[in-house]
């Protein structure tokens, strides 16, 4: 144990939850934020000019500079980043989806697990206090047996990147089930066993799905119903999505808006009604446990593995909109 | 137009009541083996006959047509025997509890020459009709997600018919039917349903399902439905598309509520009539069976609601998407 100050880095600037995890790792007490990298350089550059912070020039010479790795790049890249992480034994936060594929998630698990060394996946919902209560709720038993359950993750379509094939490995359905699948895991204790799910492309110029449903059941059959759609207008509507829930149990129905109770602006600044938040910061909460795994060798606190359970439903999803029946949600052991 | 009411329960009384506001037609006669204090009132206000069955009312050569507000796996029986005896027919939704009932009904009208048409009545529901009118003027673009929300308690706390869902058809034959028939009007044909139910469906009545269903035009809706609540009651919708969203909660945009005091004995004045979606579709069949245009909704179009509602508890039995 030492009290020098934990050096930070970040690997990738694309994904638009970059500048939350930048921000917050330069506020918190005992971490030093030592800089980003980026596989394009004018992107590296402009970002390290925003947050008045060093860009790298290789990956390498930031890894060799820093004590923990937070990747935020496109969802192509988590892949060869995490795994040159891992060879330099960095315990690394990873974006979410871990990885566009169950064989890619796989193989950045198992290259952690063969180095000791921690791979957490951020998934900063599980830090709302309504989603931990709703956790302690179910937990505590006074529900009753849970019955059905629906959830909606919709939000704007992104856009750049998140519409390339290449670099996002799929649209809404990759960009948008994890969240709730990870919620859904870490509330009720059980894994997947089978998905439905449909896709399409029909309101965006793009070559993959913007929106899609999914109807999913747990392990102890439990059914859930999950809308992933990039289907809230920009720039009309007040905010950028949502995460719900309605739980219905033997002793009631309880519902979730994980970002709620919600502020009404209206400002015309903006030009448009807003929806503001309660000012809590989920990126702080996430990043701090994770900072403090990492200082005292604890596990992470949302692992690896528990990224790769959401894209084994991501990916039975995706065979399940081309089959047009549920496909089985391949588990594999860890 | 001269009315019989056949059934006794909420829907047939309110039935009755809306038949003796419609200028031009008259609340003849009512039959059911027992009737709601509300169904006798409206009968006995206008000097109607409360008989003991439906055949009586049936028996009556002055009556042109009749609403049936009877159980959903007795309206096959009820419309044909009404067909037979030459009056128009409003049957309450869902139109029929089997596809070869509704097949037969529909087969029946038009052999006899008689109006048929089935109470879907979310067609007349205002803020669902201007929704659709949103979606054809392009306010939202093209459509791609929708999702219907029809969710509240066991009708008579499961004890009754409803909570019987051999009788009853569930929540799928009784609840989704709405939205079904709803979403088809505004997007057209659909391809393929999935669904699946709550744990212990049938227990005490209690059901609830959530369902998938692909258009042949590309829509995704997510429809659910429940009789699981504890109390209350949500309905909503929502459409959204390449241009827009639009976004409807029941309850929580009303024109005009009333939190009274218990016991001080105040209510609202009783609405204008002007929009009572249940008035204005009787209306429609009155008018139709007068000679006038059909109106929004037809027997064809119950039977196909009823085919997609079917299909989702086949669905939810069976562990498979049906293609439609």
């Amino acid at each position: 144990m030492t009290n020098k100050p934990l050096r930070v880095g970040v690997a990738g600037v694309a994904h638009v939850h970059a500048p939350g995890y930048i921000i917050e790792s330069k506020k918190i007490a005992g971490a030093e934020f030592v800089g980003l990298w980026d596989d394009q350089p004018a992107r590296a550059q402009k970002a390290a000019i925003t947050y008045d912070t060093r860009a790298f020039v290789t990956l390498d010479e930031l890894l060799s500079n820093i004590d923990t790795l937070v990747i935020a790049g496109e969802n192509s890249m988590h892949h060869p980043v995490a795994l040159a992480a891992a060879a330099r034994r960095i315990p690394t936060l990873c974006e979410k989806p871990i990885a566009p594929s169950v064989a890619h998630a796989r193989e950045m698990v198992e290259a952690f697990a063969k180095a000791g060394v921690q791979l957490g996946t951020a998934f900063p919902v599980r830090y709302s206090p309504a989603v931990q209560r709703l956790r302690q709720t179910i937990q505590s038993g006074t529900l009753g047996e849970t019955l059905l359950v629906r959830a909606t993750n919709r939000g704007t379509f992104p856009g750049g990147w998140f519409g390339d094939p290449d670099l996002a490995g799929g649209g809404a359905i990759m960009d948008h089930t994890v969240h709730v699948a990870d919620l859904v895991r870490w509330i009720w204790q059980q894994e997947f066993n089978d998905v439905y799910a449909e896709g399409g492309t029909m309101m965006y110029d793009i070559k993959v799905d913007d929106c899609g449903m999914l109807l999913f059941t747990l392990q102890n059959g439990l059914a859930i119903s999950l809308d992933p759609s990039w289907s809230r207008p920009s720039p009309s509507f007040p905010t950028w999505g949502d995460v719900t829930m309605e739980i219905t149990a033997a002793n009631g129905v309880v519902n979730l808006d994980a970002f709620g109770p919600r502020i009404e602006l209206y400002s015309n600044r903006a030009g448009k009604g807003q929806w503001v938040g309660q000012g809590i910061n989920l990126d702080q909460l996430m990043i701090t446990d994770w900072l403090d795994a990492v200082r005292h060798d604890k596990p992470a606190p949302i692992s690896g593995v528990d990224g790769l359970r959401t894209v084994e439903l991501v990916e039975a999803a995706y065979r399940s909109v081309k089959s047009h029946q549920p496909e089985q949600v391949l588990v594999h052991p860890y | 137009m001269r009315f019989g009411v056949i059934g006794g329960g909420g829907m047939a009384g309110y039935h009755a009541l809306n038949i003796t506001r419609i200028p031009g037609s008259t609340l003849v006669a009512c039959g059911a083996p027992e009737y709601s204090q509300f169904t006798r009132d409206v009968a006995t206000k206008v000097e109607a006959p409360c008989y003991a069955t439906g055949a009586d009312v049936l028996a009556r050569t002055d009556i042109d047509a009749v609403v049936i507000a009877t159980p959903t796996d007795t309206h096959k029986e009820m419309t044909l025997a009404a067909l037979q005896a030459g009056k128009h027919v409003f049957v309450e939704k869902p139109i029929a509890r089997s596809l070869t009932d509704a097949a037969a009904m529909i087969e029946a009208a038009a052999r006899y020459q008689r109006k048929l048409m089935p109470g879907q009545v979310v067609r007349y529901f205002r803020e669902y009709a201007s929704a659709r009118d949103l979606v054809i003027a392009g306010e939202i673009g093209t459509p791609a997600v929708a999702r219907t929300v029809r969710n509240g308690t066991v009708p008579g706390g499961g004890r009754h018919w409803y909570g019987d869902i051999a009788r009853s058809g569930g929540v799928a034959l009784d609840l989704l039917v709405h939205d079904y028939d709803w979403l088809r009007w505004v997007f057209g044909p659909a391809e393929r349903v999935y669904a699946k139910s709550m744990k212990h469906a049938g227990t005490d009545g209690k059901d609830a399902m959530l369902t998938i269903v692909r258009f042949a035009n590309g829509v995704i809706a997510h429809s659910e439905a429940s009789w699981a609540y504890p109390s209350g009651w949500n309905a909503a919708f929502e459409l959204a598309g390449s241009g827009g969203l639009i976004n409807h909660a029941d309850g929580a945009v009303r024109d005009i509520t009333l939190n009274a005091a218990a016991g001080s004995g105040a209510t609202l004045a009783p609405d204008s009539g002007i929009e009572d979606a249940y008035l204005h579709q009787l209306r429609d069949f009155a008018t139709w069976c007068a000679g006038g245009p059909a109106p929004r909704c037809v027997a064809e179009d119950g039977y196909e609601a009823l085919r997609m509602s079917l299909a989702a508890y086949e669905s939810a039995q069976t562990g498979k998407a049906i293609t439609l």
